[in-house]
């Protein structure tokens, strides 16, 4: 008797502890079919977010590049390497490369893009250091309340919108992520919506 | 596993399992092209259809995965992105790209834009830029994006009913094209429909040089003889009408159903609704008297209506011609060819007592209005009607002003069908290629043209579906959609309008244009460069232009090339006169022994051709509300004498040809005239419209194909269920329509008809702080009741089909209802309709009774529905006043009609082709889930999310008015449904609230609807208001 209690209350915690996404999801760092290098190219190369990830401040979604992208310097930049063989075999028979896909919401949240990363909310934000990154790893839960923790209090998310992409930004000296967001949450109009119908159509 | 989304997993192959290569994979002849083409069609698309990774594969794939990943297993399955190898150029994936291409229908096409998201069609919206169109469309313009992927489309080349593939077929039509080119087409019979297309035209011009022997056919199932034949007999030449009817102040219909069955209803609905109701202190309204057997959405809007048959209204408009031209202030001189008609007039002798007021009033009206007056025949009255309709608009000096006339450009004479059997049966006709249609199962059951077929060596027929027709084929080709082709048409006014493709063919279908293009050895097989040739000819665009012109064309969707020009020709009384003396007179009092049927197009799957189509069946017909069948219509005196009852089934019979059909009694319908759609009855159709309804074709014959006399209708002794979904005539007591008249309009508000007790509240709401607050206004003066609102609203927010079943049980899915009511008199009643869907009430009675806040208030206003919360008790349904609220009894999206309660454990899915048509914004609902109209919440957070995206690190504006449009009221052709911010005084939907006719359906409750009406106003003329019903329910 004690013990199905026992095992019971222990079944409660372990749900609560293993259950959430904050554990599953968190560190999810599969293999991809081509091993791209998020710390190669956006971090010691500098390339911008924006020249591949094009969807970002028109849409919902940021779009993996296309094959034809990486080929813009992979034509003649390393053409021959054994890792990009796949690519090259992409460009040519017209084929996507199947990459094994990171971050995804549920079905029936509607995210959208180009609503954060035009309004001051960064990439790092909810990506995390992907420049540091040689496997892509899926760093926040993306889970409905840690949405909502930003949505309530913006303030203690926001950057001005033209630092969106500068993953090694921070607020200057003297000042609080705190009181900036402040600021720019007003000066912006920032209205995050609470309702469900804001991510739930 | 669940299923994702086509961005996330391996693509799987089409459900026949075979390998589709790209139609245009002969005509690569040129890099550049193929450049281009690529550049048009997604590479994703193209993995999907060239048959990728089929299931077993995907499985041991993800099986694989799953082991590699160890213990990863236990997170959520590993998910594929799949981008573009190459992407092309202006597709945004999340964002939809627009194409204005136009839907060919009866003589002309509408214009259309279509939403496209990643490629895919999914959205068929109206073109603004056209005025045949003006942004609105109707509901076989909504439908037929699901026609394009309805997964019944025939998809091999058919040899002899075998599959086989293009290759064969290519192989044999060089041979078999080559000896008939050298036989200079002797043998050879074309037969189409009537398609007005430039491109046809020039293929057939062609058609006509190389092959001088051969015999072009035309066929229609639904024909305009009539009208072309009455223009002819009255101007000498085959003049078009077109018709302003925001310019007339009173209308009068002969038989004609000019917002409905008749052609150009979108035109007509824009143009009527105008003149509906004027602005301004003293407003003005146009009157509208029917003559009609068949209730008509037409009929319902009118204010003085006859119920008449048929084949009595040709009396009916001489006594009316009669009248109108005796009470003309000018007397034409003696022996003048007006004094004739006259005279011819004076003689005749109506078969039947018409309704004296009927012939004086309404002459006396048309004549006080004379300039500002239509009147219109039906194409089913004879040619002598509508030469008559001519005369009179002439004399009243309608004609130029109201009725514009114009002519089109002279077309070579064609066959036929009764020539095409002729020619068969004298053994001309060795090869026949049938374009299009559906002739076997729509030609008149008396020229037997099944069995002629079958006497053809060779048939090769063109068509989306294996139906009736190719069932007798040697060849059965798959036909490109209109979706699929590059193609053209001309509007109502003949200006030329472009159909480009929005996705390539998906059932590996080819286009029209290029098999004759093959067939006459023309200059280019390419469907892309036979409409550029037939543009550069129309447009007349010198070659410096033409490109840019030719692009500007494919934008706009439209182009003021080929206009018919207007012509101004003298009417011909000589000839109506002689006419009018050859015409004997109607065929006297029917009775319940010699009854007449009307054979009519169906509202929903015209003559047949969209009988596979489920949104169409399932569509409440407008009048009958009858889904998923026809009936026999009898009035209710008929049906009293004949002793038949709601679901009886009859036989009917006609000619020694009978037909059982089930029969229903229509409020409304003329006495002793029976109504049956064409349409139905289907045997060869594809798995939704097989079998469904009664073929009315089996009594059609070619002499009386519209209209016929002796029929004898007798019960056949049983009963079949009909799947009406509105059985209740009564509103308990409620006013739930508000109705009044122009003369009274003003005196009074009917706001807060009835009711001057204090409201109670039956909830308290907090009040809503958006920035905007969302609100809608529908006007029940305008709206006739077309349905097009339902289907696009279907089209937009991923409503699925129950099926006739599900109907029975009340179960349908349709967000917005179009509830008809009748008025008055049992035998002869007025119609009105009123779209009822969620009214987004501001104290919300759904909101207070959900156990798991599935439904909430928004902050601009909406009563929003969150599906991923809703746990299907049903409590909201139940306590919804106005019945608005859909549940999920079933799977409906992934299981099939007949399996829709089969248990977890069977398979199921939805065909491919299907999945593609889903809104990619809308949430697809599973089993166990309510929803309801949400406004189309999803264009609305587009539109603001828009605002905020373009402000980006400013404070974001508001929402212009106009910017959201939701899908039904975009696709009203009428205008009925207005939508926008009502915070916002300025705003149209404020100013429209503001009226004294606006009201709240079941205000009484206190709900606080968001969505109000606007009551239906009647302009009946003062002088004959003896035996009205008034609004309030007394009689005059």
């Amino acid at each position: 008797m004690v013990g199905a209690f026992a095992a019971a209350i222990l079944a409660l915690v372990g749900l609560y502890y293993y259950g959430p996404q904050q554990y599953t999801r968190v560190g999810y760092a599969p293999v991809q079919p081509v091993p791209f290098s998020h710390a190669q190219h956006a971090g010691q190369l500098g390339l911008s977010c924006l020249y591949c990830h094009t969807g970002v401040e028109e849409s919902s979604v940021a779009k993996i590049p296309s094959t034809q992208t990486c080929m813009n310097c992979h034509q003649t930049i390393k053409a021959d390497s054994p890792k990009l063989a796949l690519v090259k075999a992409s460009f040519e028979s017209g084929k996507p490369i199947s990459w094994i896909r990171v971050h995804k919401t549920p079905d029936y949240v509607f995210f959208n893009h180009a609503a954060h990363v035009k309004r001051g909310v960064g990439c790092v934000s909810c990506h995390g250091q992907v420049n540091g990154m040689p496997v892509v790893v899926h760093d926040q839960p993306l889970s409905m309340g840690w949405c909502l923790d930003c949505h309530r209090e913006p303030e203690n998310h926001l950057r001005p919108v033209a630092e969106a992409t500068n993953l090694a930004w921070w607020p200057s000296e003297g000042k609080t992520q705190r009181d900036l967001g402040l600021y720019l949450k007003d000066r912006y109009k920032v209205q995050a919506p609470e309702q469900c119908v804001g991510c739930h159509r | 596993m669940t299923q994702e989304t086509a961005s996330s997993m391996e693509p799987v192959a089409l459900p026949t399992g075979k390998a589709y290569w790209r139609s245009l994979d002969h005509l690569a002849d040129t890099p550049e092209f193929r450049d281009w083409i690529e550049r048009r069609f997604p590479e994703s698309m193209r993995e999907l259809l060239s048959g990728g990774v089929d299931r077993r594969h995907f499985l041991q794939l993800m099986a694989a995965s799953i082991g590699l990943a160890g213990l990863a297993g236990c997170r959520r399955p590993e998910m594929h992105a799949l981008p573009y190898s190459k992407p092309p150029e202006e597709v945004v994936p999340g964002l939809p790209n627009f194409y204005a291409t136009a839907m060919p229908r009866r003589g002309s096409a509408l214009p259309v834009l279509v939403e496209s998201h990643e490629g895919r069609p999914t959205k068929i919206e109206g073109n603004p830029r056209q005025p045949d169109s003006g942004g609105s469309s109707d509901t076989l313009a909504q439908a037929s994006v699901l026609e394009l992927y309805d997964p019944d489309r025939s998809s091999p080349v058919l040899q002899q009913g075998k599959p086989a593939s293009w290759k064969d077929y290519d192989a044999f039509a060089a041979k078999h094209y080559a000896a008939i080119r050298e036989r200079k087409g002797k043998g050879l019979r074309i037969l189409s429909e009537d398609l007005a297309s430039p491109s046809l035209e020039l293929l057939r011009e062609h058609c006509r040089a190389v092959l001088p022997e051969a015999r072009w056919n035309i066929f229609d199932s639904v024909s305009r003889a009539n009208a072309h034949d009455g223009a002819a007999l009255a101007f000498g030449s085959p003049v078009i009408p077109r018709y302003q009817f925001d310019q007339a102040e009173i209308i009068l219909s002969l038989d004609s159903d000019f917002l409905g069955l008749e052609e150009d209803g979108t035109r007509h609905h824009r143009g009527f609704s105008r003149g509906r109701l004027g602005e301004g202190k003293t407003p003005t309204m146009n009157r509208l008297y029917a003559v009609e057997s068949q209730f008509t959405i037409t009929g319902g809007m009118a204010d003085h209506r006859l119920r008449l048959p048929s084949s009595h209204v040709r009396d009916y408009t001489m006594v009316l011609a009669r009248a109108l031209l005796d009470g003309e202030k000018v007397v034409p001189a003696p022996g003048s060819p007006q004094a004739a008609l006259r005279q011819a007039l004076a003689t005749y002798k109506p078969s039947v007592k018409l309704d004296e007021l009927w012939v004086r009033e309404v002459a006396a009206d048309l004549r006080a209005h004379a300039g500002k007056g239509i009147i219109i025949a039906g194409r089913r009255q004879p040619p002598i009607v509508h030469a008559l309709a001519f005369a009179l608009n002439a004399t009243l000096g309608n004609i130029g002003k109201t009725i514009e006339l114009r002519k089109p450009p002279a077309r070579p004479a064609a066959g036929t069908l009764q020539e095409l059997v002729q020619a068969i049966d004298k053994g001309e006709v060795e090869t026949l290629l049938i374009l299009g249609g559906n002739p076997v199962y729509t030609a008149p059951v008396d020229l037997g043209l099944a069995d002629r077929i079958k006497k053809v060596a060779t048939t090769i027929r063109l068509g989306l579906h294996a139906d009736e027709t190719s069932g007798l084929a040697s060849w059965h080709l798959p036909s490109a959609h209109y979706l699929e082709s590059w193609g053209d048409a001309r509007a109502g006014d003949g200006t030329l309008l472009p159909i480009q493709p929005l996705i390539e063919p998906l059932f590996d279908g080819r286009n029209v244009l290029e098999e004759l293009a093959r067939l006459t050895k023309f200059e280019t097989s390419l469907p892309y460069e036979i409409v550029r040739r037939a543009f550069r000819k129309i447009s007349g665009t010198a070659d410096a232009g033409f490109e840019a012109a030719w692009r500007k064309f494919l934008h706009e969707g439209t182009s003021s090339a080929g206009a018919y020009p207007i012509e101004h020709p003298a009417l011909k009384w000589d000839a109506v006169a002689r006419a009018v003396i050859a015409t004997r007179p109607g065929p006297g009092s029917l009775s319940a022994s010699n009854l007449e049927l009307v054979l009519e197009r169906d509202a929903k799957v015209d003559d047949g051709r969209f009988a596979n189509n489920g949104w169409l069946q399932e569509l409440p017909n407008p009048i009958t509300k009858l889904s998923w069948g026809n009936a026999a219509l009898l009035s209710p005196r008929t049906a009293q004498e004949l002793g038949v009852t709601d679901g009886d089934v009859v036989r009917l019979e006609l000619d020694g040809r009978n037909l059982e059909t089930a029969a229903m009694i229509l409020p409304g319908q003329a006495d002793y005239s029976v109504g049956l759609v064409l349409g139905y009855g289907r045997t060869a159709c594809g798995r939704v419209g097989q079998n469904v309804g009664y073929n009315a074709y089996s009594l059609r014959t070619s002499q009386a194909p519209d209209v016929t006399l002796g029929l004898k209708v007798s019960k056949a002794g049983r009963r079949t269920p009909l799947a009406c979904s509105q059985q209740h005539f009564t509103m308990e007591g409620r006013d739930i329509i508000r109705e009044s008249s122009l003369a009274d309009l003003g005196e009074h508000s009917l706001a807060g008809h009835h009711h001057e007790e204090e409201l109670h509240d039956i909830q308290t709401v907090p009040v809503t702080h958006g920035e905007h607050q969302w609100g809608m206004a529908i006007d029940l003066n305008t709206c006739t009741g077309c349905s097009a609102c339902v289907l696009a609203c279907q089209s937009e927010n991923n409503i699925p089909i129950v099926g006739p079943d599900e109907i029975l049980r009340g179960r349908e899915m349709h967000w917005i209802r179009l509830d008809r009511y009748f008025a008055g008199d049992r035998d002869d009643p007025e119609l009105v309709h009123q779209p009822v869907a969620c009214v987004q009430c501001e104290k919300a009675p759904c909101e207070a009774v959900c156990p798991v806040n599935a439904t909430v208030h928004g902050e601009e206003g909406l009563n929003l529905m969150v599906y991923s919360r809703c746990i299907g008790t049903r409590y909201c349904e139940n306590n919804c006043p106005y019945k608005a609220r859909r549940f999920n009894y079933f799977d409906y999206n992934q299981r099939p009609l007949d399996q829709l309660w089969y248990g977890p454990l069977t398979e199921k899915g939805m065909p491919e082709t299907l999945k593609m048509q889903k809104n990619p914004d809308v949430s697809v609902r599973m089993r166990g889930v309510m929803e309801k109209c949400t406004y189309c919440v999803q264009r609305i957070e587009r539109a603001r999310i828009g605002v905020k995206v373009a402000a980006g690190g400013s404070a974001p504006g508001k929402v212009p008015d106009g910017t959201i449009v939701p899908a039904c009221a975009q696709a009203c052709p009428a205008q009925a449904i207005v939508f926008g911010d009502i915070s916002d005084p300025e705003s149209k939907v404020s100013r429209i609230k503001n009226q004294s006719r606006n009201y709240d359906l079941l205000g009484e409750l206190n709900t606080k609807p968001r969505t109000s009406y606007l009551a239906r106003l009647r302009n009946p003329n003062p002088r004959m208001l003896a035996g009205r019903p008034l609004p309030g329910g007394e009689h005059a």
